[in-house]
């Protein structure tokens, strides 16, 4: 599907007009700094265990505001908040995995602030991407306050899972410790496990292209949101700054 | 559009018609209140696509209605997409539904439900969805477009 004339007018617009880097600083700053890891060559950022180029972000920004002649652009430039969108509720309630991916402070101030401040909608609209490009996964997380290793007698009737919701742990421990022996449970036998819990965890990251970004953030909405984004990021290398 | 006429005519008690097709607007007017009800939809959003795909039938005799639900949200210059396949009762009551993003359903086959596009669910990602005999989600799989039997007369 082609892009309209006047679409691409608008943001041609960004080429010239310095307002349309409005938000790059913040976006950098929710993004945080991609560094060297510690005994890796690759680089991440450490929230999130990747580098996520602040480029994407940008060309979003554009695509999602349209500009800072747009009064979206000083209320919701990222559209979050729009009558019926789940992405607000979504941020809201946490849900979704979106609690792990936000900061404390960011989770207080969209359930607190109004949606509408420019800056905040930009730190909730990156908040939502995230959520959206991660991939989430239940897994057995070890307890990290407690690092002792315990131990329990098995009870008649007992199986695995009933002793692991016993005694505080999960089933994964439990078998991690009796090192895959498929002998069955004997009563007072004596069982080692260290206290975990199964939690939501960010597994991977999804790829960062122009086609998934479109699909998980945009959700099938615009057929063009791809073809927009390919299109300001080509714009990126000849804004005259 | 066979299908639907049929839902109409068999199960959802629209008067009888005579000859040819029953109407659209019988069909919009009976599931747009029961997804509004549910809240599946949202009357914020502009309901831009409602059809019916196909009928999803148990072992047990029980039927189902598979349906494509596609909204916008209003505002932005690109709205962003809420595209669902909701799984409705006889009575219209919503037994599953997740969200398609750019897939689309494309045929029943037993309960199985075979997509153009691969979905995410249940911590399992492609395009073959399996709903039990209540019409719940209870697995995700993956079918090459080589391997689709599709529509059976």
């Amino acid at each position: 599907m082609a892009l309209s004339q006047a679409w691409k007018d608008t943001v041609n617009d960004g080429l010239s007009n310095k307002a349309w880097d409005d938000y790059d600083a913040l976006i950098k700053a929710e993004l945080g700094a991609c560094g060297p890891s510690q005994g890796t060559p690759t680089t991440y950022n450490p929230r999130f265990k990747i580098c996520i180029d602040g480029k994407f972000i940008k060309a979003m920004l554009w695509v999602e505001s349209g500009g800072p002649k747009n009064t979206a652009w000083k209320s919701r430039p990222f559209q979050i908040g729009n009558p019926g969108d789940s992405a607000y509720r979504v941020l809201k309630a946490g849900s979704e995995g979106s609690k792990l991916i936000m900061s404390a402070a960011l989770f207080s101030d969209i359930k607190t602030k109004k949606i509408d401040e420019p800056t905040l909608n930009v730190r909730a609209g990156i908040a939502y991407l995230l959520t959206r490009m991660a991939k989430f996964e239940t897994r057995s997380v070890l307890d990290a306050r407690d690092t002792s290793i315990h131990l329990v007698k098995v009870q008649r009737g007992d199986s695995l899972d009933a002793i692991a919701r016993r005694v505080g742990t999960t089933r994964e421990v439990l078998e991690g410790f009796l090192k895959q022996s498929t002998k069955p449970l004997q009563v007072g036998q004596e069982l080692q496990y260290r206290k975990a819990s199964m939690m939501t965890v960010i597994a991977s990251w999804r790829s960062w292209n122009t086609k998934t970004l479109a699909a998980r953030y945009n959700g099938g909405g615009d057929a063009t949101y791809a073809e927009k984004l390919d299109y300001v990021l080509a714009l990126f290398p000849k804004l005259q700054r | 559009m066979r299908a639907w006429v049929w839902l109409l005519l068999g199960t959802w008690s629209v008067p009888a018609m005579a000859a040819g097709l029953a109407l659209w607007q019988d069909f919009l007017q009976q599931v747009r209140p029961a997804l509004l009800r549910q809240q599946l939809i949202d009357p914020a959003r502009a309901l831009v696509h409602l059809s019916h795909s196909c009928d999803l039938r148990a072992g047990n005799g029980a039927l189902f209605h598979v349906l494509e639900v596609r909204e916008l949200v209003r505002g932005g210059p690109s709205p962003r997409g809420v595209n669902q396949l909701v799984v409705l009762d006889v009575k219209l009551r919503v037994t599953a539904h997740l969200e398609l993003m750019t897939a689309r359903p494309l045929y029943c086959e037993g309960m199985n439900v075979v997509l153009y596009g691969d979905v995410e669910a249940l911590e399992q990602e492609g395009n073959r969805l399996t709903l039990n005999r209540r019409g719940e989600l209870v697995g995700i799989s993956a079918v090459e477009a080589k391997d689709m039997q599709g529509l059976k007369p």
